[in-house]
């Protein structure tokens, strides 16, 4: 079990890295130091479970946590829709053109259109999330209504 | 400062009206005071303490005395406390609202 728990706080201090730069550099060493204790309470008291219990709750804030702050910045966000851009643009199409002699009609209905729509999706969240702050105090309109799990 | 506060929100300023604590303790008394509802880890607990201290809804103080040297503790400040109470005279209002209209109780409608 031990061996276990070991492996458990590398792996979080691991995924804490992917975790917003200001969270990690005012609380990084507590995050850690209270994860340990959250696993050490629910080792004793639940064995296996506990561990497993506690892994699904910091999963569930990495999703909900590290990867829309990626989405809020901008280091991130402008070259991976530019990116998206590049290859629903040119790339794809090109490739589907020369190498299997697809007909332009046919790429713009299946995967022209699609990557597009995917690229503005992207936008879209990207401006939402430059206006929605994670984790709001105050549910409600000035908050986007985004509730704090 | 009409909006309800977050649930993470509102959970550690009430863990910590009875006092100052530290990290774990905070986000311990948040899940007991919840009953278990709200899955709070570490990384929600401290994106919503540096919000909360931002604010100035809770400061960081010194431990008590032959505390670890390594925790930080946390303590609701004036700010915070008002807007605790404001919360808790928001719910207590719409709770009396919910009881005037003596809703049938859920055994009765299945």
């Amino acid at each position: 079990m031990s061996a276990l728990l070991t492996f458990s706080l590398r792996a979080y201090s691991a995924m804490l890295l992917l975790y917003p730069r200001e969270l990690r550099r005012d609380f990084g060493s507590e995050i850690l130091d209270v994860f340990r204790e959250d696993l050490d309470h629910a080792t004793s008291y639940r064995g296996f479970a506990g561990i497993l219990s506690v892994w699904a709750c910091a999963l569930r804030e990495f999703i909900r946590i590290a990867l829309p702050a990626y989405a809020e910045d901008r280091r991130v966000a402008v070259p991976s829709i530019l990116f998206a851009f590049n290859e629903a643009i040119l790339t794809i199409p090109q490739k589907l053109i020369f190498t299997h002699r697809l007909s332009f009609q046919f790429i713009l209905a299946t995967a022209l259109w699609p990557s597009l729509l995917a690229a503005l999706t992207a936008l879209v969240v990207v401006i939402l999330g430059q206006q929605c702050p994670l984790f709001p105090l105050r549910l409600g309109p000035d908050s986007c209504s985004k509730s704090a799990i | 400062m009409n909006e309800p506060l977050a649930p993470a929100a509102f959970l550690i300023l009430l863990a910590l009206a009875s006092g100052e604590k530290h990290g774990y303790a905070i986000m311990s008394e948040a899940r007991a005071l919840s009953s278990g509802s709200l899955q709070m880890g570490p990384a929600t607990l401290y994106t919503t303490i540096r919000r909360l201290l931002d604010s100035g809804w809770i400061e960081e103080v010194s431990g008590p005395e032959g505390a670890d040297v390594r925790r930080r503790y946390y303590a609701l400040t004036g700010r915070g406390n008002s807007a605790l109470h404001f919360e808790l005279d928001r719910m207590r209002s719409i709770v009396e609202k919910a009881n005037a209209l003596k809703l049938p109780s859920p055994e009765l409608q299945s």
